[in-house]
């Protein structure tokens, strides 16, 4: 990325960047390579060092959602705005990616793709909820006027993360009554190198998380800008045809 | 505040009692999705009995959705909306208003629907005291947030394709918890199902509170 | 190198689905960002 050439880059994201492809390399590395296989689950408890950072940061982007509405109805700035919708969009394709390899690791492990898990269950609902409320703001944006616009959205998103709570919480007392969470079924004695890279995983994904929420943030921005411009240009180009217009009219008939 | 509610129900059920849009289709409507539930599962007299609780609760749902559709666009034409907005009611009593004739309707509903089980499904009635309750917290919450919702998506073109992805969702833990204490009423243990009716009632005042405080800044913009 | 792995294939989509995601939707926003950074006066780009 040239530094010249307009983006949505700065001297943070590149280093934010360059430490996540970094982490990342380092974290295939002891995911694939250097960590022992589970003495239960074998080498498919390696898809866990993908599965619960991004479980962990799909709630967390809801948490970001919820916070943002709530500044933007203390402050209508337009910041809080597009960062609501920034981490919505962010952490739907983080859920995706969750019920994805939950779905892969669930296959050898539990002998199905799908089981009707707590988790799976509420993280399902999750996605859906964020599909919803990135829907709503679709339309807000589309009905113009950034001044006009938001409660709804606001409103919606404000919901979101005690809807995610209450979800998670009804749907785990729903399923426990048939069969235990998951985390018992998971080797409770998790341990040494297998902790490590957990740990480093939550670290890494975080990281490529920050970078894509700033990358999206800006990229959000810039579309409120674009709007603006859009607007002006139009205005000034009406405003300049008309002027033109009435000059060759008046040339032509007088 | 209350008086604001009462005469915003009363309207609403004027206009209801008028045009009998939830008598004579959401109600019919309620008993086909019993029918169906009938066709595309084994009409088989006892799976049916034994699935009675999730299968009410479901068709109540999808029954809601109506009604709750239909108690927004009655202000949509004619610029209803404006002039509500304009009228200087409390916005708290406005919601708590549209919310109680939105519960009335759906009372009147889950007592179709629940005719409807015990004549078609075969459900033997038991546990009385524990449905009442349960639907009584449930209707209150399905009432509370399909309003909150449902004014969010008034007066937007794709509203009848907004409401449902948005709502349903939302609404997981009314069905999960309804269905469960159903259930405990009909076949288990009545006991079981009493802690299931405590979250409903704890959901409906969450909603309760929540659409009493935002709806202002909503009808300002809807 | 040997591979003497269980699961071979679900680690392999395990771990290839996601990241080909993570690459698609990156590489989505960062052209969608330079192609608005482009339309819109550098002043307001507040980073750089």
């Amino acid at each position: 990325m040239s530094p010249g050439h307009p983006s949505t880059s700065s001297r943070a994201t590149r280093v934010l960047g360059g430490l996540s492809l970094a982490g990342l390399a380092l974290l295939l590395g002891y995911a694939l390579v250097w960590s022992p296989a589970d003495q239960v689950q074998k080498d498919s408890v390696r898809i866990m060092y993908v599965h619960v950072p991004t479980a962990i940061l799909a709630f967390g982007a809801c948490a970001i959602t919820t916070l943002a509405a709530a500044m933007w109805l203390r402050k209508r700035s337009e910041g809080w705005w597009v960062l609501g919708g920034a981490a919505a969009e962010v952490g739907l394709v983080f859920t995706g990616i969750c019920l994805i390899t939950g779905s892969i690791w669930g296959r050898p492990t539990w002998g199905t793709y799908w089981d009707w898990d707590p988790r799976i269950t509420s993280t399902t609902l999750l996605f859906i909820l964020l599909v919803g409320y990135l829907a709503l703001r679709r339309i807000d944006n589309e009905s113009g006027d950034a001044a006009q616009r938001g409660s709804r959205g606001a409103i919606v998103g404000l919901l979101l993360f005690p809807n995610v709570v209450v979800v998670h919480y009804s749907v785990d007392w729903w399923r426990s009554l048939h069969q235990k969470a998951t985390i018992t079924r998971l080797d409770p004695t998790i341990e040494g190198t297998m902790l490590f890279t957990l740990m480093l995983g939550i670290a890494v994904f975080s990281l490529i998380f920050a970078w894509l929420l700033v990358h999206r943030f800006r990229t959000g921005w810039l579309e409120e800008r674009a709007e603006h411009a859009g607007l002006e240009q139009a205005l000034v180009d009406r405003r300049a045809e008309a002027a033109t217009g009435t000059a060759a009219a008046g040339g032509t008939s007088r | 505040m209350f008086r604001d509610a009462a005469l915003i129900a009363g309207k609403d059920l004027r206009i209801e009692l008028r045009s009998q849009v939830t008598t004579q289709q959401v109600a019919p409507f309620s008993i086909l999705v019993l029918i169906l539930f009938a066709v595309a599962l084994d009409p088989d007299r006892g799976f049916l009995a034994r699935a009675s609780a999730g299968l009410f609760w479901v068709a109540v749902l999808f029954s809601a959705l109506l009604a709750i559709q239909r108690a927004f666009t009655i202000e949509s034409a004619d610029g209803g909306r404006d002039a509500l907005r304009s009228s200087g009611l409390d916005p708290a009593g406005i919601f708590l208003g549209k919310a109680a004739a939105i519960a009335l309707q759906l009372v009147v509903l889950e007592a179709v629907l629940a005719v409807g089980v015990v004549v078609m499904y075969g459900t033997e009635v038991t546990g009385v005291p524990l449905l009442l309750a349960t639907a009584g917290a449930a209707t209150a919450g399905l009432a509370a947030s399909g309003t909150l919702y449902g004014v969010l998506a008034a007066g937007l073109r794709v509203r009848e394709t907004l409401l449902p992805i948005m709502l349903l969702p939302v609404l997981a833990p009314v069905l999960i918890a309804a269905t469960k204490s159903f259930e405990a009423a009909l076949g288990g243990v009545a006991a079981d199902g009493w802690p299931w009716c405590g979250l409903l009632v704890v959901f409906a005042l969450l909603y309760l509170t929540f659409g009493t405080l935002a709806f202002g800044t909503l009808l300002e913009e809807s | 190198m040997t591979i003497a792995m269980t699961h071979v294939g679900y680690v392999a989509a395990g771990w290839g689905i996601p990241l080909a995601v993570l690459a698609a939707y990156t590489v989505r926003t960062l052209r969608r960002g330079r192609e608005l950074a482009e339309r819109v006066p550098p002043e307001e780009h507040r980073w750089s």
